[in-house]
């Protein structure tokens, strides 16, 4: 019996190490970085509480900011501000000013990937003409926190739009530390004042005057932001990618708009003696039609398919464009060579070889579906 | 034991403290001195004074013995079913405690009992411990002579058995074993007789006594079932299991067990296979929900906050803002609370009804929360524990659950996940390492048997279920389509 009373003892020896009270923490949900003289940590915070009229409690979340030479001063500076330990296990969101992304990207991510609290699955992005920390700052009315707002923006517009893509923060190192591959990154935008569009009065007006706005992929050349591409650019890079779940690719037809979405798109490309094969395989659908045509016609379901098909090609014949006059290969066509064909790869592939890339593209496109309504509307 | 009728009946008397129940009366008989005696509070006076009372005036207007003496002319005319000659003081005191009335007749040192119990027990009655919807609604009574009934009119089966011991060596307990010989493992039966008879106390007043002695005390779960239903009974025996009975207690045990029959229902088999089977597999949902709900709340608010989705942590973690008191204390409060209420209301007498459950309710619900002793999410996650532990109507493994419930939340409080995770492996280990009477406690999972998983885990249609569990005896198994 003398024995088993050691258990317990022992069990009580070792303490409670790593133990902590969830309301001694700061939940942080989203962090923003930007560059001015030296580092700048803006932190959400996202389980401060809101006391409703009825006696509810409802969160709020709280936006808290620090200056330092190195991001874990910052951080320490932001954490002065406050009564509790900050815990950053639950970022949804990591912005990051274009000044940032084009000359400090390591620091960052150093930091925050030897942080051993992060969980390393959230969602990068680059503020598009703004402060970092004002993105976290503008209220919405659709989602209680900003962070995670921009989180399910950046989600839901990958899955509906096609022109732009979640990249998280593993996919993001892993891109950059790859052989013959570069990253790109989503970017987001403030329309409106920001000045007006961090108070309450915001989300409480049937019209937000300031709200964020998802804008085109940011590319880079290794660690440094290059440029943004346009819409066009956009949809190659989802497309040579193969991140497309939904596209609407639009044509001229007789003078008029002829909207198709394409769905279940499959791309897949080879590297054989400097050139490049992509090989586009979807499904698509008449989505809008402006023009007076005959869809019953055969011929005319052809043409249409015809000009999707030269537009997809216009599509990542920009994109590819874009990239070879930046020399930086966003698509892994190095990777491809550095993976397949050794002998042909170069240490300077960006600089020598993917700039005078040829392409092919083969594009395979089933038109199938004509929406609920065969022909137009016909207004007598 | 004396020859001479007063000196034994003094005998007795003087053994009995001379006690207010004991009742003789004298007569003659062609001038030899008869006696009779018996203890009122046992005996039915209106047997005694009907049956046997008109029998010996018989022998009072009859001029001749037609046998040798009176003591077996007596004995051979008496007109009673239960007739015994018994020749020790001892012996005579049980037959007396048990109903019977003893003649005695001057000059012979052995006497005459003959069976003449007044009725102390009450009637068959519902089954209110272990109710079922629809099935059979009978249950045992405090007469173990109405159980065997029970038992034999379900199984009219000349290889039913029953083996009366008694045990006890003040109160003298009947205790029955049961079984059906030719399914029953026989090397089980010895096993449970040797273990009976070795029992040494002064008394059984229940059968939870024998199970007690019985079993080994080192796990929490308890390895004796115990039910007050026929039904479950018989079943229980068609299997291959040995009941026990014991006098003067509804709850008949059943042996062996295992870990499976805990999660079983007599209902089962009367209602349709597949909604059993979900039951089944929901009872096992609950009882892990019962017994590591607690515990994984605490673990992932205190050590893996990285499990919880982001918008429920910070649920969480705004209703705590208000709490003073560590996870582990606010949970315990509740535990307690909740503990002495069920407590409580189980002690009650029913005519105080309400008062109980509303102040249990609004304290504990309402006010707690309001007053920021306890957290909104705590109250949830002890209901659907609690909830979750009351499916069970065996009290005992209603308290086991409550003993590794505590057991995990302490783990959880000290290591966390982990701490869960290797409080679990013990567990399961000690679970297996369990054998009842040679059968091991986790079958048909471990050893794996997938034949019994039809009816245990879950329940096939009985077409299907073509031979007895294979655990408890590996012969005579055929249950469908053999002859016997």
């Amino acid at each position: 019996m003398k024995k088993l009373l050691i258990i317990p003892l022992i069990l009580l020896l070792s303490g409670c190490y790593n133990y902590r009270e969830l309301n001694e923490l700061a939940i942080t949900t989203g962090i923003a970085i930007d560059k001015e003289e030296n580092y700048k940590v803006t932190i959400m915070i996202a389980n401060s509480k809101k006391e409703g009229s009825d006696g509810s409690i409802s969160p709020q979340a709280t936006v808290y900011e620090g200056n330092g030479d190195t991001i874990y001063e910052a951080f320490k500076d932001t954490s002065l501000a406050l009564s509790k330990q900050i815990y950053l296990s639950h970022i949804d969101v990591l912005v990051l000013s274009e000044e940032i992304a084009k000359n400090n990207l390591n620091d960052i991510i150093d930091f925050l990937f030897r942080y051993p609290q992060t969980r390393n699955n959230f969602q990068l992005v680059l503020a598009k003409d703004k402060k970092a920390g004002d993105i976290l700052k503008i209220t919405t009315p659709l989602e209680t926190f900003p962070s995670q707002n921009l989180a399910k923006n950046l989600e839901i517009t990958d899955k509906l739009q096609g022109f732009t893509y979640t990249v998280d923060f593993t996919e993001f190192v892993k891109t950059l530390t790859t052989e013959g591959v570069n990253p790109v990154l989503p970017s987001v935008t403030i329309i409106g004042d920001v000045e007006s569009g961090n108070k309450n009065e915001n989300i409480e007006e049937n019209e937000p005057q300031t709200y964020l706005k998802l804008d085109m992929l940011g590319i880079f050349k290794d660690n440094k932001f290059v440029t943004y591409a346009d819409g066009d650019e956009s949809k190659g890079i989802n497309i040579i990618n193969n991140k497309v779940y939904i596209l609407g690719v639009i044509i001229d037809y007789n003078d008029k708009k002829v909207v198709t979405e394409i769905t279940e798109m499959k791309t897949d490309f080879e590297v054989k003696n400097n050139k490049v094969i992509i090989n586009i395989k979807t499904n698509g659908s008449i989505q809008e039609i402006d023009s007076n045509v005959n869809l019953d016609d055969n011929k005319v379901i052809d043409e249409i398919k015809n000009k999707d098909i030269e537009k997809i090609k216009e599509y990542v014949n920009k994109a590819i464009d874009l990239a070879q006059k930046n020399k930086t290969d966003i698509f892994g066509f190095g990777n491809y060579v550095y993976k397949n064909d050794y002998k042909n790869y170069n240490e300077n592939w960006d600089e020598v070889i993917f700039p005078n890339l040829e392409v092919e593209i083969n594009v395979e496109l089933k038109l199938q579906a004509k929406g609920s309504i065969n022909n137009v509307i016909e207004v007598n | 034991m004396d020859k001479e009728l007063d000196k034994i009946i003094n005998h007795i008397k003087d053994m009995n403290g001379n006690s207010s129940d004991i009742n003789v009366r004298y007569f003659n008989i062609h001038k030899e001195k008869v006696a009779f005696m018996f203890l009122e509070s046992v005996a039915s006076d209106d047997k005694i004074s009907n049956y046997l009372g008109k029998s010996l005036s018989i022998n009072v207007r009859s001029k001749k013995n037609i046998f040798e003496n009176l003591f077996d002319n007596i004995n051979n005319t008496i007109p009673n079913s239960k007739v015994k000659i018994i020749n020790t003081y001892d012996d005579i005191f049980y037959h007396l405690s048990s109903g019977f009335t003893c003649i005695f007749v001057n000059g012979f040192d052995k006497c005459i009992t003959l069976e003449t119990k007044a009725l102390l027990d009450r009637s068959i009655t519902e089954a209110s411990s272990e109710p079922v919807l629809k099935g059979p609604k009978d249950c045992f009574i405090e007469n173990i002579l109405a159980n065997m009934g029970l038992i034999r009119k379900r199984i009219k089966d000349s290889n039913l058995y029953f083996d009366e011991t008694k045990v006890g060596k003040r109160t003298k307990t009947k205790v029955v074993i049961s079984y059906i010989n030719d399914i029953v493992d026989k090397k089980q039966v010895d096993k449970l007789k040797e273990k009976l008879n070795k029992i040494d106390i002064d008394g059984i007043i229940d059968s939870n006594y024998i199970k007690e002695l019985l079993s080994n005390q080192k796990s929490f779960l308890p390895r004796v079932i115990s039910t007050e239903r026929p039904d479950v009974v018989c079943m229980s025996l068609l299997n291959g299991k040995i009941a026990i009975m014991v006098e003067n207690t509804p709850y008949v045990l059943l042996l062996p067990t295992v870990f499976a029959d805990f999660f079983n229902s007599s209902e089962d088999y009367y209602t349709k296979p597949f909604n059993a089977s979900f039951t089944r597999i929901l009872r096992y949902i609950a009882f892990f929900i019962a017994i590591l709900v607690p515990a994984i709340y605490i673990a992932v608010t205190t050590f893996n906050m990285e499990v919880v989705p982001s918008s429920l942590l910070i649920s969480f973690s705004i209703q705590k803002e208000s709490v003073p008191f560590p996870t582990i204390i606010e949970i315990l409060i509740l535990i307690v609370a909740y503990e002495i209420l069920r407590e409580a209301d189980t002690r009650k007498p029913q005519i105080m009804g309400a008062s109980i459950s509303i102040v249990g309710a609004l304290i504990l619900g309402e006010a707690a929360v309001s007053a920021g002793i306890i957290s909104p999410i705590v109250v949830i996650i002890i209901s659907v524990s609690a909830v979750s532990g009351m499916g069970f109507n065996d009290p005992d493994i209603t308290n086991a659950i409550r003993t590794w419930r505590i057991l995990f939340m302490l783990a959880a409080c000290l290591f966390g996940l982990i701490g869960i995770v290797i409080l679990f492996i013990v567990f399961v280990t000690q679970l297996a390492s369990i054998e009842v009477l040679g059968t091991p406690f986790l079958s048909p999972l471990s050893p794996f048997s997938l034949k019994d998983f039809k009816n245990s885990i879950t329940r096939f249609p009985q077409q299907s279920i073509k031979t007895r569990p294979t655990y408890f005896n590996k012969k005579n198994l055929g249950r469908i389509g053999s002859e016997k």
